[in-house]
């Protein structure tokens, strides 16, 4: 059973989690803020972290940077009311595998667990919607490896947009599962590693380095 | 301001020739006063006028309504002219009247009181005012810094706890009239949150948006918006948000589902959008499908004229989609 952690300062929200994803996940600890949630993690190393982006003192992004590099096997997956591009592009590119909104279902949330936790990507509608924005228009004098999506990349998040699980995406683009996620993966690691003008923006906006 | 600074550049310079030249002639033939004291008023005129009229001009711009500072800078200014025009003269008739057998006197009270006027205009006019609009624009920045910490705090706390509950009870009212107001609430407190989206919906993206609301509030429904890209609206993108649109009411009459997805791109080379709900769905080879199906030609129609095309699948039990795209 994969072991999870659930950070979030609001009691409502974790226990709301707990409801909705308790019998599918063997939930071993809760965090209200940063402070508690980094020896939380690194003591009972969960296999994902459900990770709220708004916390005092620096947020799910704060709790990111002290442990990415000490816990490489923990996954995180980002829960966040906000939806605002600046706030969830941050804790992706700090290193959380995932994006949710916590207006998400239950079986959606397990669903985003499960891919979180296999190791790959998962994007919420929104967060599909913003990468396809930050990868807009012209990228020439860039690196086409990290800062351009393919042509098929772009299929797929356009479909994830629109609200398709990656399995209607694969049935719709007579794909298979494995290869949408491939894509997924592919389009996670260049919005991690890319350098585009956009997002650098964001960034700049929001008091944040990249 | 770069050919202001130019034109006080060169006003110096002007200045400094009077200078130069009563240099180069006090040693041969000392000026009689009057030449004298035209030269130094030259002088001041030339270089600290200039000074005058920039930091005057900024004063007044600055301050208008402020009646009290402008009347204290006025009377710097009437000070300083007093000095400037009656040193001279009281000099010239006090020399001329009773000590003519003083060589100099006069020049002497000529040159000390336009000196004086230069130093009171320097002082009162120029470093009093542009000290005070300095410390004015600190303490107004300050302010300006105040208030938006002020305003990030409370926006992060109506984030923390407004936002939060307005979510959570959107997913668990079953009350369509509660779901509505925690609906619109949430809009409008995110507009206000994230700010920048203007009232009036002047773009793609900004109409699409006010569709969305409106189906929102029509119908009680929650439609998961994500827009890529924005262009400006014309007859053509009016059909795709009108095709948009009615795709919307579409799902929130028939699909028997709270939640809707539209997905709206706009790319250089075309509009492309999708409304997708999980409902019900129709089978559109059955009578009740046939009913179905006017919706979906009159959607179709609206894009057929602009050379747009529109793709409603549909199965029942496996909701409904429309894709529309618009070159």
């Amino acid at each position: 059973m994969i072991r999870l952690l659930i950070v979030d300062d609001h009691t409502v929200v974790r226990s709301g989690v707990r409801v909705e994803v308790g019998d599918a996940f063997d939930i071993v600890g809760e965090a209200a803020d940063v402070a508690s949630a980094v020896p939380a993690i690194l003591a009972l190393r969960p296999d994902v972290v459900l990770l709220d982006v708004h916390m005092p003192d620096g947020g799910g992004r704060a709790v990111l940077d002290a442990v990415v590099a000490t816990a490489p096997a923990v996954r995180f997956l980002a829960l966040s009311v906000s939806d605002a591009a600046e706030d969830v592009i941050g804790v992706i590119r700090a290193g959380a595998r995932g994006y949710v909104t916590k207006a998400i279902s239950g079986p959606e949330l397990c669903e985003a667990i499960r891919r979180v936790h296999a190791g790959d990507a998962y994007f919420s509608p929104s967060l599909a919607g913003f990468v396809l924005d930050a990868f807009r228009g012209d990228a020439r004098g860039l690196d086409p490896e990290l800062d351009q999506l393919t042509r098929r990349e772009r299929e797929v998040l356009r479909l994830v947009a629109a609200g398709y699980t990656y399995k209607e995406v694969g049935a719709k683009l007579a794909i298979s599962g494995r290869t949408v996620e491939t894509h997924a993966a592919a389009v996670l690691r260049k919005l991690q590693l890319s350098n585009r003008r956009e997002l650098r923006r964001w960034a700049a906006r929001r008091h944040l380095t990249l | 301001m770069h050919i202001r600074t130019r034109w006080l550049l060169v006003l110096f310079g002007l200045g400094v020739v009077p200078v130069v030249w009563l240099v180069l002639v006090w040693n041969t033939t000392p000026p009689p006063w009057p030449v004298l004291t035209a030269d130094f008023i030259a002088v001041v005129g030339l270089l600290v006028g200039p000074w005058l009229v920039l930091v005057g001009r900024r004063f007044v711009r600055e301050l208008r309504g402020d009646r009290e500072a402008g009347r204290v800078y006025s009377r710097i200014l009437i000070v300083t002219a007093i000095i400037a025009i009656g040193g001279p003269l009281a000099g010239a008739t006090v020399g001329g009247l009773f000590i003519e057998d003083v060589p100099g006197a006069t020049a002497g009270v000529a040159v000390f009181s336009i000196l004086a006027a230069t130093l009171v205009a320097l002082v009162g006019a120029v470093l009093f005012p542009w000290m005070y609009l300095l410390t004015r624009s600190v303490t107004r920045e300050r302010a300006a810094r105040v208030r938006a910490e002020e305003r990030a705090e409370l926006a992060a706390h109506l984030h923390d706890s407004v936002l939060q509950a307005l979510t959570l009870m959107q997913k668990q009212a079953d009350n369509p009239a509660v779901l509505r107001l925690a609906r619109r609430t949430e809009r409008e407190l995110r507009a206000w949150l994230y700010g920048g989206r203007s009232e009036v919906a002047d773009d793609i993206a900004g109409a699409v948006r006010a569709a969305v609301e409106e189906v929102e509030d029509r119908f009680a429904v929650t439609v998961e918006l994500v827009t890529v890209g924005t262009g400006p609206l014309d007859a053509r993108s009016g059909a795709v948000i009108g095709a948009i649109r009615e795709a919307l009411t579409n799902a929130a009459k028939h699909a028997g589902v709270r939640r809707i997805s539209a997905f709206v791109e706009v790319t250089d080379s075309e509009v492309y959008a999708v409304v997708r709900d999980r409902g019900r769905g129709f089978d559109p080879a059955t009578a009740a499908g046939v009913g179905r199906r006017g919706i979906a030609d009159s959607i179709e129609g609206r894009l057929r004229q602009y050379g747009g095309t529109a793709t409603i699948r549909s199965a029942v039990g496996d909701g409904t989609e429309v894709e529309v795209r618009l070159p």
